[in-house]
C-alpha cells in the first residue's frame, strides 16, 4: 500500500496540528476544549466553569474585577464600573490602568504577588469621592491573575474629617481664654468651654442662649432683647460690643455667624469678656465725682462762712487778713493729709499734731496725747481740724503756751454705751485763766464745729488751772 | 505593484473565558501594530454554537485560524507569542 505525497503532506499537517494542540493545552494557553460527538459538540472550561462565581461577584455590594497578569479586565461588575464612571461595554480586555485614576502607577502598586490596598479619588458626578482599592494574586483556571476590590470609603472619611473637625473645634474652644459658647440655628448652646461654664454656672448645653444671658438694660444696643442679637447673627451679620449680664456680673458679649466649611450655614460664636471689674470701677469713679462735688461745695460754703464771720469779729482788715489766713491754712494742712490718705479718715492724732506742731516744743514735750489713735471720719476730721486750730491759736496767745512752762494733755476715749469718742484738751501750767469779756468767733468755732453731725458737741470751760475742752464726736465718725 | 489580499482571520473562543479574552486582546493589538488596515477578524464564540467548531476541526480554545490567504494555518492558544502569531500569519505572503 502506498501512500500519495498530498495525503502524506495531509498526514504531517494533523500531526502537527495535534501536537500544537497538546502543547497549547500543557502550557496553559488555553482553557476550554471542544468534547463530545461530532455532531453534538459541547464546550468545558477547563478549571472549573466561571459564570456561577461571576454571578456572585456580580451582586457584591463592593466593585469587583478579575485581571490576568498584565492587568487586562477578565471580569468586572456592575459596581466596579460604576464607581469608576466607566460605561459596561468594551471594557474586558481593556488595561486595568486605563481605568484607574492615577494610570500605571496605581495599577504597579495593586499587581503585586501579595496582596495591596492603594487609596485614590475620583470625580464621579462632580462629587469627589474616595476608593480604596485591594487586590489580591488569583488563580482563575489555568491564569494567574488578580482579584481587584474597589470599595467607597467616601462617607467614612468624611465622617472621619468632621470628628477631626470638631475635636480640633473643641480644643480651639477649650484653649480660648474668654467665655465661647456655640449655638445652633435655633439659638442653642452646643458647646461651651470652661471658662463660659464658670460664668453660666452650670452645663449650658442644649440651654437657649436668650434664657442664659440678660441685656444689660443701660446700655444702648440698639437690640430690644438678646433673641433678636442671635437672629441678626445666625442671618449673617456678626454683633460685638454688645453689654450683656450673667447673674449680677456684667460682660461684653460678641457674636459672629458659623462658618463650617462643607455645611449649611446655621448657628453662630459666641464670646464673652468680663467687664465686672470695669463696671465696679466705673460705679466707684462715679462716687468719687459725686463725693468730690459733694466736698467742693462743702469747703466753699466753709471758706465762705469762715471768711464772713472772720471778718465781722475782726477790727482791722490787717486782723483779718492774719485771722482768716491762718483759719484757711488750717483748713488746708487736714485738707492735705486727708488727700494722702485718699479722704478714708485720719487718726485724732494727725489732727491735732497737723496744728500743733509749730508750737509743741523741739522735744514735742508741751503737748501729751493719750488714745489718740482712733481714726475719725474726713468731715469729722476737717471739724477738728478747726476746732484745735482755734484751741492752739488760744492757748498761744492766753493760755498754756503762752509762757515756757504751760503743757497740753489730749486725751481720747470712746464713752459706753453711747460710742461717742471723746477728745479732752486740757491745758495746765499756764498763767491764770480768765474767761474772755466778749464771746469771739474763734470760740463759736470751737464749740459749733462738731455740730453738724447729729450727737456731736464740744464744750468750752475756762477753768483758773488751764482751759479744758471737751469734744465729742459722733459714733457714726468714728471709723476705730 | 503588487495588491495584497486582507487577510481573513476567525479566532474560535469560549464565551469570556480568561483565554478567550486574553486571545481577542491581544489579536487585535497585534493586528493594529504590525498589519494595519489589512486583515479582518470574526469572532466566533464556540458556547453561544459549539456546533460551528466542526468547520475548522476546533479543538481547543482559544484557536485563531487563517482563512485566507490559503493554505489555512491554525495558531492553538491565547496569542502572547507575538512573534510566533506574526511568523503565522505572514507565512508564504510576504
Amino acid at each position: 500500500m502506498s501512500i500519495s505525497a498530498d495525503a502524506l503532506a495531509e498526514l504531517r499537517r494533523r500531526l502537527l496540528e495535534a501536537e500544537e494542540t497538546l502543547r497549547a493545552i500543557r502550557e496553559g494557553e488555553v482553557d476550554a476544549l471542544v468534547i463530545g460527538r461530532a455532531d453534538r459538540p459541547e464546550i468545558f472550561a477547563i478549571g472549573g466553569d466561571t459564570e456561577a462565581f461571576r454571578a456572585f461577584i456580580e451582586v457584591m455590594d463592593a466593585g469587583a474585577a478579575a485581571v490576568d497578569e498584565a492587568g487586562r479586565i477578565l471580569y468586572a461588575n456592575a459596581h466596579f464600573l460604576q464607581l469608576l464612571s466607566v460605561a459596561a461595554n468594551d471594557v474586558q480586555g481593556t488595561s486595568l490602568a486605563d481605568l484607574l485614576p492615577g494610570g500605571t502607577d496605581t495599577a504597579l502598586q495593586l499587581l503585586t504577588p501579595i496582596p495591596a490596598r492603594v487609596a485614590m479619588e475620583v470625580d464621579a458626578y462632580q462629587t469627589e469621592r474616595h476608593l480604596m482599592a485591594a487586590s489580591s494574586p488569583l488563580r482563575l483556571g489555568t491564569v494567574a491573575g488578580h482579584a481587584i476590590t474597589l470599595t467607597d470609603v467616601t462617607e467614612r472619611i468624611r465622617a472621619e474629617r468632621a470628628e477631626q473637625n470638631e475635636r480640633a473645634a473643641r480644643s480651639i474652644i477649650a484653649s480660648a481664654n474668654e467665655a465661647v459658647l456655640v449655638c445652633d440655628a435655633d439659638g442653642r448652646v452646643t458647646h461651651s468651654n470652661a471658662p463660659a461654664r464658670a460664668i453660666i454656672g452650670a452645663e449650658p448645653e442644649g440651654a437657649r442662649v436668650a434664657d442664659l444671658l440678660l441685656l444689660q438694660p443701660d446700655a444702648s444696643t440698639g437690640f430690644g432683647t438678646l433673641s433678636q442679637i442671635v437672629a441678626t447673627v445666625l442671618v449673617g451679620t456678626p454683633v460685638r460690643g454688645i453689654e450683656v449680664l450673667a447673674g449680677t456680673e456684667d460682660f461684653i458679649l460678641s457674636a459672629a455667624p458659623l462658618d463650617v466649611p462643607g455645611q449649611p450655614a446655621g448657628g453662630c460664636v459666641i464670646s464673652l469678656f468680663d467687664i465686672t471689674k470695669r463696671k465696679a470701677l466705673e460705679r466707684q469713679q462715679r462716687l468719687l465725682m459725686g463725693e468730690l462735688d459733694h466736698r467742693v461745695k462743702n469747703t466753699l460754703a466753709l471758706v465762705l462762712s469762715i471768711s464772713r464771720q472772720t471778718f465781722r469779729h475782726s477790727e482791722s482788715y490787717r486782723e483779718f487778713e492774719a485771722a482768716f489766713t491762718s483759719r484757711i491754712r488750717a483748713l488746708s494742712a487736714t485738707h492735705n493729709l486727708l488727700a494722702r490718705s485718699a479722704w478714708s479718715g485720719l487718726s485724732v492724732h494727725d489732727v491735732i499734731e497737723a496744728e500743733t506742731a509749730p508750737f509743741a516744743g523741739s522735744d514735742r514735750s508741751r503737748i501729751t496725747m493719750d488714745g489718740v489713735d482712733k481714726r475719725i471720719s474726713a468731715e469729722a476730721a476737717i471739724a477738728l481740724g478747726l476746732i484745735s486750730h482755734e484751741l492752739t491759736t488760744n492757748a498761744v496767745k492766753h493760755g498754756a503756751l503762752s509762757s515756757d512752762t504751760g503743757h497740753i494733755t489730749v486725751t481720747a476715749r470712746r464713752d459706753d454705751p453711747s460710742g461717742l469718742l471723746v477728745v479732752e484738751w486740757r491745758e495746765a501750767g499756764g498763767p491764770v485763766v480768765v474767761p474772755p469779756t466778749r464771746k469771739g468767733y474763734g470760740e463759736t468755732v470751737i464749740t459749733q464745729s462738731m455740730q453738724f453731725a447729729p450727737g456731736g458737741e464740744t464744750s468750752l470751760r475756762y477753768d483758773p488751772a488751764g482751759v479744758v475742752c471737751t469734744i465729742a464726736i459722733p459714733a457714726s465718725l468714728v471709723l476705730g | 505593484m503588487k495588491m495584497e489580499a486582507k487577510k481573513k482571520l476567525v479566532l474560535y473562543v469560549a464565551g469570556q473565558t480568561p483565554k478567550s479574552l486574553a486571545a481577542i486582546s491581544n489579536l487585535e493589538r497585534i493586528c493594529e501594530e504590525h498589519l494595519p488596515g489589512r486583515y479582518e477578524i470574526e469572532v466566533v464564540d464556540l458556547r453561544q454554537n459549539p456546533k460551528l467548531a466542526r468547520e475548522h476541526d476546533i479543538v481547543a480554545i482559544p484557536t485563531l485560524v487563517r482563512e485566507l490567504p490559503v493554505p489555512l494555518r491554525k495558531i492553538i492558544g491565547d496569542l502572547s507569542d507575538e512573534q510566533k502569531v506574526l511568523v503565522n500569519l505572514r507565512l508564504q505572503d510576504e
